[in-house]
């Protein structure tokens, strides 16, 4: 199987920017792929390991950052793909408690 | 008569409780290890995360839905690489487990401290939380779970430990640290737990003297206003009954 690779990037709209919760969703659902998954929030970097909470949550990206995605490895299309709809449908979140996560 | 002592601060989450006073302690500091045996120190910080995380665990399973993201947020921080190599690589250096684990942490912490945005800066609480927790582990201390129905007063109180307090007997936090966006201030609105911020400049938190601790004082978050004890009135009041005659 050839290495595959992918990027894709997404307009972020939550209220709040990259906070806690979603943070710690972005990082869960890129450690549901196998493949190296980093995120940026210009296209030419710097790129971060998008598996980690730490790195992510330092990113403090705010409401109205496009974020880069790019993958390397099984399913990179399908984990840029998924991570990029994660942020689009603005984290599954409910707004009116977005101060409290 | 003395009159009682008064001091002002700004409310966080506004109520009004009558109770003991219990002062809040944060974890031992480490000691500069230097020489230490690297492969125990790397054992006890493996051993103290796997019982933070544990601890963690539960804390999540028995928290309500507000409160779950808070630990939700801290608990995949115990297995991040990004967090555990550098502290690993301090260890192996002859650092104690605790200095390593201090050392990065408190990098982290103050990275959020310097946040523009208020939200990220709140988030350094978090943080700070998760130290003391695996500090208190590597220090040997029991995870003691606070009293209920008491004034929790000290430089600042972690979100975890807020959740391991039960909050149906009622009860009150009196702050030097934190901002009303902490994970404690809106834990503390949602639960009608009364909660006061004394900015440190301006109102140092007031320190009850020895002896006092159990003696009952007046919080009330509304007019943000906390009547400490008169250490010497202490004999012509009546019989523990003070807050009931403290002004409302």
């Amino acid at each position: 199987m050839s290495e595959a690779r992918a990027a894709r990037s997404v307009l972020m709209k939550h209220p709040v920017g990259l906070h806690a919760r979603p943070s710690v969703k972005l990082t869960k659902l890129a450690k549901s792929f196998r493949c190296r998954i980093e995120v940026a929030q210009h296209a030419a970097g710097p790129w971060i390991d998008a598996k980690s909470i730490v790195k992510v949550m330092a990113l403090k990206a705010p409401r109205d950052t496009t974020l880069y995605f790019r993958a390397e490895g099984e399913g990179a299309a399908e984990a840029v793909n998924a991570l990029s709809a994660l942020v689009a449908r603005d984290f599954d979140e409910d707004h009116a408690d977005a101060a409290t996560s | 008569m003395p009159q009682p002592v008064e001091r002002v601060g700004r409310p966080a989450s506004p109520g009004i409780f009558a109770g003991p006073i219990i002062q809040l302690r944060g974890p031992e500091l480490p000691v500069e290890g230097v020489d230490c045996d690297a492969l125990a120190e790397g054992d006890a910080l493996r051993d103290a995360l796997e019982i933070a995380t544990a601890e963690l665990r539960a804390l999540y399973d028995s928290a309500p839905d507000d409160a779950k993201g808070i630990v939700e947020f801290q608990l995949p921080m115990l297995e991040d690489p990004s967090l555990l190599e550098p502290v690993m690589e301090r260890i192996m250096t002859g650092r104690s487990a605790a200095n390593a684990w201090q050392g990065v942490l408190a990098v982290q912490i103050a990275d959020y401290e310097a946040a523009d945005d208020d939200y990220f800066r709140a988030r350094a609480g978090d943080l700070a939380d998760l130290k003391d927790r695996v500090l208190r582990l590597l220090a040997g201390e029991a995870d003691a779970a606070l009293p209920a129905g008491a004034i929790l007063m000290g430089e600042d109180l972690p979100p975890s430990r807020f959740l391991a307090i039960d909050w149906s007997k009622g009860g009150a936090i009196v702050l030097a640290r934190g901002s009303p966006l902490s994970h404690v201030a809106i834990l503390a609105r949602a639960r009608g737990v009364s909660s006061i911020k004394f900015a440190r400049t301006t109102s140092p938190i007031p320190n009850p003297s020895a002896g006092s601790e159990t003696f009952p004082s007046l919080i009330s978050a509304s007019s943000s206003s906390y009547r400490p004890p008169p250490a010497r009135a202490r004999s012509f009041l009546p019989r523990s009954k003070t807050s009931k005659t403290a002004p409302v």
